[in-house]
């Protein structure tokens, strides 16, 4: 099942502009590899789920997947051939806004080049450029 | 223990506002430089510039102490805070803080988790709770990391800070029941259900005040 809040303020929302770098989020917290996005969008929860059933594949009998960022966005849609106004359309799907820096999954107990191989098949599913990045050494 | 990495440290330009700033501190990183301070032992905040390959490679090497050559003068100094850019490529500012080698101090130092649990051959997974330890000790004895075995650990089993052997003078600063690491089984992947995707988040309905009630 596709990733989506369980309760909610307000059903739909504005569109918004993706402004800025990541602030929070942007650094490996629980594995020890990480996908990282290099440039701002919408990552949709059907996205984020295709990613994940990559992921999960590659860290099968061995390792644990963290997903890090979750869609709190919904986004909405008018059908095919309707006239323009009466209201805004319906919600079509859920999205992670990211931001350049944002760790999208994480990956531990792999060795980097298992990390890295699946990352990359990831990395392939996703709409924005990404990148692998380990750790930060500890100070 | 590792030994302080001895460094060559400038003071920034005291002529322009100290050199310190927004402006002054692109200006530095631009030429390779990477602007830092040191203070602490009630003295003077001293504002340094460093070049940024020896801090990256000071950092990379997972060092805690350092001792800086300030024009002649030594200090030694602990790695408090280290900024990162967004995308955690470039270092854009180091805070060091004055330190003596005998003196007590707090730092952050990694756990190494050596072996092969017992736990995976069944089917567990080794999975690190906490990855770095808040530990008390003097500053010349910084371990490097701790190291913590854990080829003994079966499925279920997990290693607490109480249970953690650290170096003579190392005291941990943590909650002595905190789990550090454990073996689990791997958890059951979730099939999507059929038709779930229609199903929509609940709406929270703000509650709306009568008239007139107070």
């Amino acid at each position: 099942m596709a990733l989506m809040p369980k309760r909610v303020k307000y059903r739909k929302s504005q569109k918004g502009r993706v402004k800025g770098n990541a602030t929070r989020g942007n650094y490996v917290s629980f594995g020890e590899w990480g996908l990282q996005t290099l440039e701002p969008g919408r990552i949709s929860a059907q996205t984020i789920e295709a990613g994940r059933v990559v992921a999960s594949q590659a860290v099968k009998g061995g390792g644990k997947l963290y997903i890090r960022i979750f869609p709190h966005k919904s986004v909405t849609a008018i059908p095919a051939e309707t006239r323009m106004g009466k209201g805004k359309g319906e919600v079509e799907f859920w999205a992670a806004v990211v931001k350049p820096g944002t760790i999208l999954y994480e990956i531990g107990g792999l060795s980097e080049d298992a990390a890295r191989a699946a990352f990359n098949r990831v990395a392939h599913k996703m709409p924005v450029a990404c990148r692998f990045v380990a750790r930060r050494p500890t100070v | 223990m590792s030994e302080a990495i001895k460094l060559r440290v400038e003071t920034r330009d005291p002529a322009k506002n100290k050199g310190t700033g927004t402006r002054a501190s692109r200006k530095l990183r631009a030429a390779g430089r990477i602007p830092a301070v040191i203070y602490g032992h009630k003295q003077a905040v001293v504002p340094i510039t460093l070049g940024a390959i020896e801090a990256r490679t000071m950092i990379a090497g997972a060092s805690h102490l350092a001792e800086l050559d300030l024009g002649g003068q030594t200090e030694t100094v602990l790695i408090r805070d280290v900024q990162w850019d967004h995308l955690g490529r470039e270092i854009l500012h180091i805070d060091f803080a004055r330190v003596d080698k005998e003196e007590l101090i707090e730092t952050e130092v990694e756990l190494d988790y050596k072996g092969d649990a017992a736990g995976v051959n069944d089917g567990g997974l080794l999975t690190p709770v906490v990855r770095s330890l808040t530990v008390k000790c003097p500053a010349g004895a910084i371990p490097d990391s701790i190291k913590v075995d854990v080829s003994a650990l079966k499925l279920g089993e997990g290693i607490h800070v109480r249970e953690l052997t650290l170096p003579t003078g190392v005291v941990a600063e943590a909650d002595p029941d905190v789990l550090l690491v454990h073996v689990v089984a791997p958890a059951q992947e979730t099939e999507a259900e059929p038709g779930a995707d229609a199903i929509q988040p609940e709406v929270i309905k703000p509650e709306r005040k009568e008239k007139g009630a107070d």
